[in-house]
């Protein structure tokens, strides 16, 4: 009797105690899985777990394809949303509408919005207040095998006309002269918008009232896809898993150039290829014309709807401002573009090396920053996309369509844009 | 309490696990997704409450007309072959021989083997410039587009499906031929039956109960066609292996559509409801007389 008479003191001990630990709050923080980059925001959520031994920030990898398909998707529409997560700026929009995503006026000074670049502080800026905090810009270019552009001695691109040629100089059985994304995703637009916006073209006017699609540019892209894919067969229709965002596809020499962000540097410096690289910006429509590159990169947001609204402000801003987070994040573990002008002026000796002059001296004053549109809006520029690269179908019939679900869309839709 | 009445709620308790498993993780969900079908909602905010609109705007869209039509002619394939390649294989390997072990090794490995990882290495081999292509250039055949083309993609995938799935159904149909007592072919034998005589007369008969699992399981198999689509082309080229699962899938987590999606998956499960009946009447359930 005694003996179990100490066995439930023991356990009720334990289960009092036990109630005092889980009374400690816990943020939980999101992010897809970035094997590059993780290691690092482990590092600085152990150091603010040991700091804040009552405000621990749970911090979770989802892969890529879960946490931008299902896993967010789900946690919101249970209610069980993160504290913290990150979106993209063509996601934003979506949860802005929903009424998700916490403000940061009243949390950043003027002086932190103003060292924001202005691409980065678009980003964030919806209806004229701030809704997160930018990470990092993410330009595009054309990465090229040196190697084998000097053996066929072809230059650099300086137009449409000219990069077709040497895509199909350079096609081989083996080898794609040039690697575009086929696959009708989120990420196939952001490499499109480039091509769109250096004929000149634009998806939908300034307030949102209209598609401007239906136009002598948005064909001229189109068909500019419909010669790369199918007129001249040097994209490649269908791509490894890997997909087109990854340098791998082009490390591996199964394309001979290939459309990717910045982010692609430091892959080729820790996977170098066996030939020689280099990158240059997506050429103008026309010779003389203006190259224009799209600039994404994700952004950290708070849910407002969390119980932890505060605290993971407090964590955010601690990561943002009183650490060395984004100088880290963006020289060290990876290699990327920052979104604050004090980072850059701090990591000046980084971004004067060869490696980043063309990306800052010719890219980035011109490029634009990645739109934010709707779902439906995507969708009906994806179908564009892939009717005149698998379906045969005309560019003129192809943007005369995307821009009618536009407007049919368009006519009833009343959130922000 | 009667004798026969203790064995009515002994057959009922033995039942109640799995009908208490089915109404929470089948019939329930069922009846919420239904329930979510009448909305519109992005899986973010408020539910906006539009009755039947969803189910209307499935027939008015012409994607999911697509999907329907992938659905149907992918179903019309999987299921005769599936059919009659794993029963090709079950006799084949019914009789004891020589290396007959090896053969059914090989035939099942397959279904031992994570549908995603056959899949993910199939997408490199079907590459326009993947192991298919170098094999066709040997003997002088043009490179095909495979992945890439329109045409071409969905047999991929149908491929496939059966190479994952004809050892399973193949294991099924060699318990069903087992089943077969031997006494049959014996006295068929004296009477000098062929071979075909044999099947017809005999093996196809009575194997009508598994015949009618196997069918019914793969028709259901192959509506649900989702791992393979998802791994080899995402749905694409330009929809041509869309699936009605694979486009609910999209329309819930890529264009947050939950309602309408919802309304996708209820109407495949009426779907199959009816379609499973139909197979049930036409086939007297599989008994044998």
């Amino acid at each position: 009797m005694k003996v179990r008479l100490k066995v439930v003191v023991s356990v009720l001990l334990i289960l009092v105690l036990a109630s005092f630990i889980s009374l400690a709050t816990t943020i939980s923080f999101w992010k897809f899985t970035d094997t590059y980059g993780d290691p690092l925001i482990i590092k600085y959520v152990n150091e603010w777990n040991q700091l804040h031994p009552n405000t621990k920030v749970d911090f979770v990898e989802i892969p890529w394809a879960q946490y931008t398909t299902t896993k967010l998707s789900a946690a919101f529409a249970s209610g069980q949303g993160p504290d913290i997560f990150w979106v993209s700026p063509g996601d934003e929009l979506r949860y802005y509408n929903a009424g998700v995503l916490q403000s940061f006026d009243k949390y950043l000074t003027k002086a932190q919005i103003d060292d924001m670049f202005p691409a980065a502080r678009d980003k964030v800026t919806i209806a004229g207040h701030v809704w997160g905090l930018p990470i990092e810009l993410e330009p595009l270019a054309i990465y090229y095998n040196k190697t084998l552009f000097e053996q066929e001695h072809i230059s650099i691109p300086q137009d449409w006309n000219e990069l077709l040629e040497d895509a199909q100089k350079l096609t081989t059985k083996d080898r794609w002269g040039l690697i575009l994304d086929p696959t009708p995703t989120y990420y196939e637009l952001f490499t499109f918008y480039p091509f769109l916006w250096s004929a000149g073209g634009s998806v939908v006017n300034s307030d949102w009232t209209k598609s401007t699609f239906d136009s002598t540019a948005a064909i001229a892209a189109l068909t500019f896809y419909q010669d790369a894919f199918d007129k001249y067969k040097v994209s490649p229709k269908s791509i490894p898993t890997a997909g087109t965002n990854d340098p791998s596809t082009f490390i591996s020499g199964f394309g001979a150039m290939q459309e990717c962000g910045e982010w692609a540097i430091q892959q080729l410096e820790v996977n170098p290829p066996k030939f020689k690289w280099g990158y240059f910006p997506i050429p103008p429509m026309t010779k003389g014309g203006t190259s224009i590159s799209v600039v994404g990169g994700w952004i950290q947001v708070v849910n407002k709807n969390s119980p932890v609204v505060q605290d993971a402000m407090d964590f955010t801003l601690w990561l943002f401002f009183k650490t060395d987070f984004l100088k880290q994040w963006c020289t060290v573990q990876n290699s990327k573009l920052p979104t604050f002008k004090s980072i850059y002026e701090s990591a000046k000796d980084y971004y004067n090396s060869p490696d980043w002059k063309v990306f800052i001296d010719q890219i980035l004053p011109t490029a634009q920053p990645e739109p934010r549109y709707t779902p439906e809006m995507d969708l009906a520029l994806e179908n564009a996309l892939q009717s005149v690269i698998f379906g045969n179908v005309s560019p003129a019939v192809a943007a005369k369509t995307a821009a009618q679900q536009i407007n049919n869309f368009l006519s009833t839709y009343t959130g922000a844009h | 309490m009667t004798r026969k009445g203790k064995e009515i709620i002994a057959g009922w308790i033995f039942l109640l696990p799995d009908l208490v498993g089915l109404a929470i993780f089948v019939m329930f969900p069922a009846i919420l997704g239904f329930n979510i079908s009448l909305y519109n909602w992005s899986g973010l905010g408020q539910m906006k409450f539009v009755g039947f609109t969803n189910y209307f705007k499935m027939f008015q869209d012409p994607i999911f007309i697509r999907s329907l039509t992938v659905t149907i002619k992918y179903v019309l394939m999987f299921v005769p072959l599936n059919f009659l390649i794993s029963l090709a294989l079950a006799l084949l390997i019914k009789k004891p021989s020589k290396g007959i072990t090896f053969f059914r090794t090989v035939y099942f490995a397959p279904v031992a083997i994570s549908l995603v990882s056959i899949a993910f290495v199939w997408s490199y081999i079907f590459q326009q410039n993947g192991f298919f292509n170098s094999v066709l250039s040997i003997f002088g055949i043009p490179s095909q587009t495979l992945l890439g083309s329109m045409n071409q993609a969905l047999y991929i995938v149908l491929a496939l499906s059966l190479y994952a799935s004809v050892g399973y159904f193949m294991v099924i149909f060699l318990a069903g031929l087992n089943d077969i007592p031997e006494e049959y072919y014996d006295a068929a034998k004296v009477d000098g039956a062929s071979f075909w005589q044999n099947f017809w007369y005999i093996t196809f008969p009575l194997l009508k109960p598994t015949s009618f699992f196997v069918l019914i399981i793969s028709l259901i198999q192959g509506f649900q066609l989702f791992d393979q689509v998802y791994v080899l082309t995402g749905g694409g080229p330009f929809y041509a292996t869309s699936t009605i699962v694979y486009y609910a899938f999209q329309t819930a987590f890529e264009y947050y559509q939950f309602g309408y999606a919802a309304a996708m998956d209820f109407l495949m499960f009426i779907i199959l409801v009816v379609l499973s009946l139909i197979l049930y009447k036409v086939l007297k359930g599989g008994e044998v007389k």
